[in-house]
């Protein structure tokens, strides 16, 4: 999806802080990225996707990720990605739009291990990936993003509260998710959300 | 300057005026003379409805309106049966499913609320929640394909909203921040 035109989001950039800013257009594209990978009577499996911006801080391009490109497999417990085609989608769907700043890859817990917290494997997963996200888009700032979701049941919606400095909560009419934020070397890293 | 010259213009400065016109012109340029009046009908129906679309009616009735609010006050997705149980004492042609779902389809073909159909059971929400859970549904079927790719005319097929009003609530759901 195009990212918008660069000064769309100038008065986010103008926030002091230095924080990840989520706005309502990203969060509504993680959740229904994240609700639309799954089948119904099927076990869920973990999937990834990416954010990147302009800037350091505000993501503007959603960057879905569901082309075998980039998964080359992925189970209930584990996804396993390909860096090379990660960069070579954010490169082809940021065309036009000036070098990013900021690149945030993230990938699902779903349940039973529903728990926005990177699991030793990520850790290494989010240095090495890192250092190569970190050469490929100098410059920018490269986080990762952990996010877990629950299992299908109806239920009211909840807008986004902050339940961690580095982690988001809220609850569609189907799932409940949280997405939390760290750096490569596995460092909390702190998020808002703007609606 | 006159309506076709106005259209060559309009075109000309829309981001999809190509792709309109090669459609357009593929259809009028067809030796069968159906494609021209499917063009004509096709095109009266989007005008007729983008306006409904623009000028949704308010509930009329009281059983129209506390429907609407207890569907949208729910925040979820609610069933026929829902309404039934949740119902005050008057009117008490909503103590019937029957009754409920008449108020509830009537409300859905106005574009107050929307409808989707999952499993066995159909659910009644705000228009932007149901159409949100029926591009879910639409990505669930069409694994490979981004949120840009829904086709807005399947999700109005599933909800029972217009393809102007889903487009719409597309548009406000994923569109620029």
């Amino acid at each position: 999806m195009a990212p918008p035109a660069s000064d769309d989001l100038g008065e986010l950039r103008s926030l002091g802080g230095d924080t990840l800013v989520l706005t309502a257009r990203i969060r509504n594209l993680i959740e229904l990225r994240a609700e639309s990978s799954f089948r119904v009577n099927q076990p869920d499996f973990e999937i990834i996707y990416a954010l990147s911006g302009s800037d350091h801080r505000t993501p503007d391009t959603f960057h879905h990720f569901a082309s075998q490109q980039v998964v080359e497999d992925a189970r209930t417990d584990t996804v396993t990605p390909m860096v090379s085609g990660i960069i070579d989608l954010i490169q082809s769907e940021r065309d036009g739009s000036p070098q990013p700043g900021l690149i945030v890859v993230n990938h699902t817990h779903p349940a039973p291990g529903n728990i926005p917290r990177p699991s030793s494997n990520d850790e290494r997963f989010f240095e090495s990936a890192g250092r190569i996200l970190g050469q490929q888009f100098p410059g920018a700032r490269v986080l990762f993003g952990v996010h877990a979701i629950s299992g299908e049941a109806i239920r009211r919606r909840e807008s986004p509260v902050k339940i961690e400095p580095n982690c988001l909560r809220w609850a569609s009419v189907i799932r409940e998710h949280e997405v939390a934020f760290f750096t490569p070397d596995g460092a909390t890293f702190a998020v808002d959300y703007h609606e | 300057m006159n309506d076709l010259g106005e259209l060559a213009t309009a075109l000309g400065q829309d981001p999809r005026g190509a792709e309109i016109a090669k459609i357009l012109l593929e259809l009028l340029t067809d030796a069968d003379e159906d494609a021209r009046l499917l063009v004509l009908v096709k095109l009266r129906e989007a005008s007729r409805e983008r306006r409904l679309t623009l000028h949704s009616p308010q509930p009329s009735t009281d059983a129209e309106r506390i429907v609407k609010q207890l569907v949208l006050d729910s925040g979820s997705l609610i069933t026929a049966e829902d309404v039934v149980q949740a119902a005050p004492p008057y009117p008490r042609s909503l103590h019937h499913r029957s009754g409920a779902s008449a108020v509830l389809n009537t409300l859905v073909n106005r574009g107050e609320l929307g409808k989707l159909t999952i499993g066995r059971e159909t659910y009644f929400s705000s228009v932007q929640e149901i159409v949100q859970q029926a591009q879910i549904a639409w990505m669930r079927d069409h694994p490979g394909q981004g949120p840009e790719q829904t086709n807005p005319t399947a999700i109005a097929a599933m909800t029972g909203l217009s393809t102007a009003q889903v487009i719409r609530t597309l548009t406000e759901l994923l569109g620029r921040d």
